[in-house]
């Protein structure tokens, strides 16, 4: 058992590691390519400008050849390429370091994640509890199941900035309630580097929106399963016992409907680190989701390989998780 | 009832993609009114006016072409698409499937053959190598096989389209070809079958230990008959789930390349872009409700016109839970946007 | 109902937090606290990277360069230089003496002398350092001569002669020597070898173990390394949140009198928020948690004028940005001047203005603002929006409309419009040219795109036609990067592809001339030239839109980058 989980385990990292070089050899292959100084806003000085594109070219290393061989049709580089540069550095537990700014990956990434982490972690928490809890409301009472169900596919109809923008507009407006602030953390936050209590206020809107968008995706599979369970024979069995409703709900019902809950949670699972690009711009976070929109915009493929890296190796993770997790309920499934 | 007035949506619908492409508007994207921008619903404009200044009512009629030629097809082949791997995947797993020794190497020499050398011989390389392959069945070479690890690759290529950030995936994919009608399709398609994928694989998982599939594989029956006959009624209600939030998810995407610019032009009507044209106007309520509400009608349109689940259900009682699964696996795509 | 009291006991308690919690930073009444909105990360604030008008921003908070521009005077000022430098042409050089203001000290007290500025120009030609575009903007100093009498007088020598020296002599960010390189491992380089363009100097050793200590990212974000002779110091960068800028409590030009503008700094403190999205921007503004919101989006602009003048003053100088509509004049379609001629004609300018600009914004004959009248070519019509006209000189270009559009040999004429993709200026303009393009029977196709690929498309003359914002200023008139024929492709912006000998000299004439008089003349002739030839249509100079909040004066908007003066930034007297 043990042998055959680490085995997975190290086949999830294998996949990962997979995932990220078909993004690096992938990025590259982007139009616009690598990163270049000058943009059609900014010009150089007439007659240096190719010169300087090629000294910025060379300090980057981008025009040593991109993998050990070309394709279509093949050609044979060898080492050094950037391919080989990179596996090198990530075997020394290194992502390189970020073409903008010379700042090395894992900074950028541990950076963002000091503010995404605590974000999606505590929307994830707040969701899942919910999500429970209206679950096990919603099983027994027909009439809150049905509402419960139009609500959630209501819900979930809605794309992400409009929850944000009409939270942020009903919540932070000082035309109407203006309750909590509207953007960004204060001054301190990063620099101390700990959640603070001041930090609460700020995290309000964009927790309630991440919870709000990914509340229907726990709750509907729950209630659905739990509802199932309540019309189960052994259901009648025990209620006739004279177990209470709620002690029914929780002891007998729950860990039967438990599977589907775990997969949800599974597949929500990369959010976490992977963040919302969307609750991020809307509320100025910076966060992982921002980091890695703005890295693919600017063709800054190592900072972007990373954060693919991590988000990979996460999803893999959770996913065989929650095969392990499933296969401790229902054994058939290994 | 509720079928009837699906079928009248969905006809509506139909008339309207029809009008829009045969009409005598056929072809003219709905008229620039710099005087009225982002104007609130009234007597002239029935749902308001857009940033641009054009008639929402328009242009949501306008995209029902659209929606009928790229968005509908696209949910259809990802859900076809998604169920098929996920079948597969969750049917042999990483080792049901096995393959000659000798054929997978002819075919993999092919492969790299077609690969190094100049693209106009790679056809003959491929050819060669199927047709090779083929022989080696044919003929007395050494039997020894080799496991296809079919389930991980699934999984595996559902993970990277997950992890790769969409601006990435999408610039790939449009530097190949550009963003045009069937292309377009493609993309759509191939960026939203693995929600479908994996809970077609979960439930297949699931069915394929029970009493009954493993009575007939006992009683040879063939697998296709053993997939088609008595998986497929039973995975059938979740997938009805599926295809209604498969247009959902597909259009969420189109609004995201409308955004990033990629795909539809501005001046075709569609209405992802009308969504995404919110954005731009916070406060204009009436383009996310009317662009929304359009939206909730024709899932439920379809949600209620498909066939509903026959008497296979009996067979599996967690089906509706699995069901239910289905509903939000959108969820995951929109966090990650 | 005791899970309902919790919650609502949590709401509440979160609720009374943000009420007690200090809503804006503290304020002296002499040293104001100014936030300001940008809607992106400066990325680098390394002094010879400069990546974004943002991080030139920040910069010239930390650093001060030899000269500067005043803003509203649209003039170059002394900064560190005591006054503007002497020029002087001998044989083939020119020769510019500066002195450097005698009050100028570092923070370590020590005086600013000519080592420091031969120092500076040392590391931005130094290769392997992040300098690269900065080292094309001094590549005409080929060395400095320093003056054994007085230190801090110096002469650069420049290869050559061009009027536009002695402006951009004084425009890089002069570096403090003790901090950057503390070893002085770059004293016993020659400046001389470092600007040769062989790359024998990189083999240096002295050089590279400079290379490695300078690009070590994390001393570019130290407040203690990353300081210079300006008069703020970092006091914190949480990246893609916030910079903020405190006032130094000894700065040298604190005791100047008089002072002048470049050299006063009132604020105590500024910060730098970084809020992309501009409805929450917006939104922001009006709580009072911002109080300059710069570049403000049109539309928000204009309901913000009306909703809440009583607490916001609103500026909108002409800037010296233009939004063009360009044309691949190498695309054979677009090759007789005529087609584009008739093209320039389907723009409908003065709606475009209303719908994009909410009246503000100006229009223009050429590339060159109207506000600079004496070079602004106004004898010039301004283009009408005529399709009548268009079609008519479709025709005497050689096509012919048919029922199926226009033809012309055979071939028929179809346009791709490029422009980046999620602006909407851009969208409204370019569905606006595509609507009175089908009324006389012109099909354009429109490709709104992503902006690394709409620049490499454009690099490679992929267009027809195409969408961009050009950036000017009113001290050069180096057209060359923007016209040239040696500018196209890689080598430069010129992605319309105009250009021919003549042109090429005329240019280059004009960038070589001094006198005013015959600059002016020059300039109208190419003025006249492109709006005959029509490599583009300039659409209307956008105004540079600011809201402040009404707490400050001494705002002294601009039509300049940033387009206000925040170290003169005071609060205003109290209202009645």
């Amino acid at each position: 058992m043990v042998r055959a989980l680490v085995l997975r385990v190290l086949r999830a990292l294998g996949t990962a590691w997979l995932i990220a070089s078909a993004v690096f050899l992938l990025s590259r292959s982007l139009p616009g390519g690598g990163p270049h100084l000058f943009t059609d806003e900014r010009a150089g000085t007439f007659g240096q400008q190719t010169t300087a594109e090629a000294q910025y070219q060379r300090r980057l290393e981008l025009q040593t050849p991109l993998f050990y061989f070309r394709l279509l049709p093949g050609r044979w580089y060898g080492t050094p390429n950037q391919y080989h540069t990179w596996l090198g550095q990530l075997s020394r537990g290194q992502l390189g370091q970020s073409y903008r700014d010379d700042v090395a990956v894992t900074e950028h990434l541990a950076q963002a994640l000091r503010l995404t982490l605590p974000l999606t972690v505590s929307a994830l928490c707040v969701a899942a509890g919910l999500g429970l809890l209206l679950a096990q409301c919603a099983a027994r009472r027909p009439r809150w199941y049905r509402w419960l169900l139009s609500a959630a596919y209501f819900l979930d109809s809605l794309p992400l900035f409009v929850i944000g923008m009409v939270l942020l507009l009903l919540l932070a407006n000082p035309d109407f309630l203006s309750l909590l602030p509207a953007y960004g953390l204060p001054a301190d936050y990063s620099a101390a580097g700990a959640l603070s209590w001041s930090a609460v206020p700020y995290f309000v809107l964009p927790v309630l929106a991440l919870t709000l968008s990914s509340l229907p995706a726990l709750l509907l599979p729950l209630m659905g399963a739990l509802r199932e369970q309540w019309q189960q024979p052994y259901m009648v069995t025990a209620r006739a016992k004279g177990v209470s409703p709620r002690q029914a709900g929780w002891r007998h019902a729950l860990p039967n409907a438990a599977p589907v809950f775990i997969t949800r949670l599974a597949d929500l699972a990369p959010g976490v680190v992977a963040g919302a690009v969307v609750i991020e711009v809307v509320f100025a976070l910076p966060g992982m989701g921002r980091l890695l929109a703005e890295a693919a915009a600017a063709r800054d493929v190592p900072v972007l390989v990373g954060g693919v890296l991590l988000i990979a190796a996460v999803r893999l993770l959770a996913w065989l998780l929650a095969d392990v997790a499933n296969a401790l309920l229902d054994p058939r499934l290994l | 009832m509720s079928r009837w007035l699906a079928g009248l949506w969905l006809l509506a619908l139909l008339l309207a993609a029809a009008w829009a492409q045969f009409g005598p508007a056929a072809g003219q994207p709905a008229p620039l009114n710099l005087e009225q921008l982002s104007h609130p619903p009234s007597a002239q404009h029935w749902l308001g006016t857009d940033p641009y200044g054009r008639d929402v009512l328009t242009d949501l009629i306008l995209g029902t072409r659209q929606l009928v030629i790229i968005s509908l097809p696209a949910a259809l082949l990802a859900s076809a698409l998604g169920a098929v791997l996920g079948a597969a995947a969750g049917y042999w797993g990483n080792t049901g499937v096995r393959l000659r020794t000798s054929a997978a190497v002819v075919l993999l020499i092919g492969i790299v053959g077609a690969l190094v050398t100049e693209p106009a011989e790679a056809g003959w390389w491929l050819l060669a190598a199927a047709g090779l392959s083929a022989c080696t069945y044919a003929s007395f070479l050494p039997a020894t096989t080799l496991a296809l690890p079919l389930d991980w690759a699934v999984l595996g290529a559902a993970a990277w389209l997950g992890a790769v950030p969409r601006l990435v995936l999408v610039l790939s994919l449009v530097a190949l070809h550009a963003p045009a009608g069937w292309w377009l399709v493609s993309i759509l398609t191939l960026t939203c079958w693995p929600s479908t994928a994996r809970l077609t694989r979960t439930l297949v998982q699931q069915l394929r230990q029970r009493p009954y599939v493993e009575a007939g594989r006992a009683a040879g029956y063939s697998t296709g008959r053993l997939l088609w006959v008595h998986l497929a009624p039973n995975v059938w209600p979740s997938l009805r789930n599926t295809l209604p939030l498969n247009l959902s998810i597909c259009l969420g995407l189109q609004t995201t390349l409308g955004f990033l610019g990629i795909g539809l032009s501005p001046d075709q009507a569609d209405w992802g872009l009308t969504l995404a044209n919110a954005r731009l106007e916070p406060g204009a309520w009436w383009l996310v409700l009317s662009g929304l509400l359009a939206l909730t009608c024709t899932m439920a349109a379809i949600y209620h016109l498909l066939p509903a689940s026959d008497a296979g259900l009996a067979h599996l009682p967690t089906a509706s839970t699995a069901a239910d699964v289905t509903n939000s696996q959108q969820i995951s795509t929109s966090i990650e946007q | 109902m005791l899970r309902f009291a919790v919650i609502w006991g949590l709401l509440s308690g979160i609720l009374g937090l943000t009420a007690c919690s200090p809503s804006s930073s503290p304020h002296s009444a002499s040293a104001p606290t100014v936030r300001v909105c940008w809607p992106r990360d400066p990325e680098s604030l390394n002094p010879v990277t400069l990546p974004n008008a943002y991080a030139v921003q920040a910069n010239n908070l930390l650093y001060q360069s030899l000269l500067t521009v005043d803003g509203p005077t649209r003039r170059h000022v002394p900064w560190l230089a005591a006054d503007l430098p002497a020029v002087e042409h001998r044989d083939s050089l020119t020769f510019l003496h500066y002195r450097l203001h005698p009050q100028a000290t570092w923070d370590n007290g020590t005086p600013i002398l000519a080592q420091d500025v031969v120092f500076t120009l040392k590391v931005l030609n130094c290769p392997g350092l992040p300098n690269e575009s900065l080292r094309g903007l001094v590549s005409f100093i080929r060395d400095v001569q320093t003056d054994a009498a007085d230190p801090r007088r110096f002469t650069l020598v420049c290869r050559g002669y061009a009027p536009e020296y002695r402006d951009n002599s004084g425009e890089f960010p002069i570096l403090p020597a003790y901090l950057v390189d503390p070893q002085a491992r770059l004293r016993s380089v020659p400046l001389q070898q470092l600007t040769q363009a062989d790359s024998s100097v990189a083999s240096v050793a002295a050089v590279q173990t400079f290379q490695q200590e300078f690009n070590q990212a994390a001393r570019w974000r130290d407040p203690r390394t990353l300081r210079g002779s300006g008069p703020y110091q970092l006091a914190g960068w949480q990246a893609g949140q916030q910079v903020t800028f405190v006032r130094k409590p000894r700065w040298w030009a604190d005791g100047l009198k008089p002072a002048t503008p470049a050299l006063t700094a009132n604020p105590g403190r500024i910060e730098f928020h970084v809020v992309p999205n501009p409805a929450t921007a917006l939104l922001a503004l009006r709580r009072g948690e911002l109080d300059v919101y710069p570049n403000m989006p049109g539309p928000d602009f204009a309901r913000l004028k009306t909703s809440d003048s009583s607490s916001f003053r609103f500026y909108s100088p002409a800037s010296y940005r233009v939004v063009v509509l360009e044309m691949n004049v190498q695309q054979p379609a677009l090759r007789d001047a005529r087609t584009r001629q008739a093209l320039a004609l389907l723009v409908d300018y003065d709606r475009l203005l209303r719908a994009t600009q909410y009246g503000q914004g100006q229009r223009t004959t050429g590339l060159i603002s109207p506000r600079e009248k004496w070079v602004y070519h106004d004898s010039l019509p301004l283009r009408p929006y005529a399709p009548a006209e268009a079609a008519t000189l479709l025709q005497r270009a050689g096509w012919q409309r048919g029922p199926d559009g226009w033809r012309r040999a055979g071939q028929p004429l179809t346009l791709r419009l490029f422009y980046s993709a999620s602006d909407r200026t851009y969208a409204t303009v370019a569905l606006l040219f595509q609507q009175s393009a089908r009324q006389i029977g012109l099909p354009v196709t429109l490709h709104p795109t992503e902006a690394g690929q709409l620049s490499e498309l454009r690099r490679n003359g992929e267009f027809d036609l195409s969408l961009r914002t050009l950036y000017g200023n009113p001290f050069a008139y180096d057209l060359r990067p923007l016209l040239h024929t040696g500018s196209i492709g890689s080598g430069g912006a010129n992605r319309s592809r105009f250009g021919n000998a003549a042109s090429d000299r005329l240019l280059e004439t004009i960038y070589a001339t001094e006198d005013s008089v015959s600059k002016a003349r020059l300039l109208r002739r190419l003025q006249t030239l492109l709006y005959q030839e029509v490599p583009f249509t300039p659409l209307f100079f956008e105004p540079n839109r600011l809201a402040v909040s009404r707490r400050f004066a001494h705002v002294r908007p601009s039509g300049l980058e940033p387009g206000y003066d925040l170290p003169s930034f005071t609060l205003a007297p109290a209202q009645p």
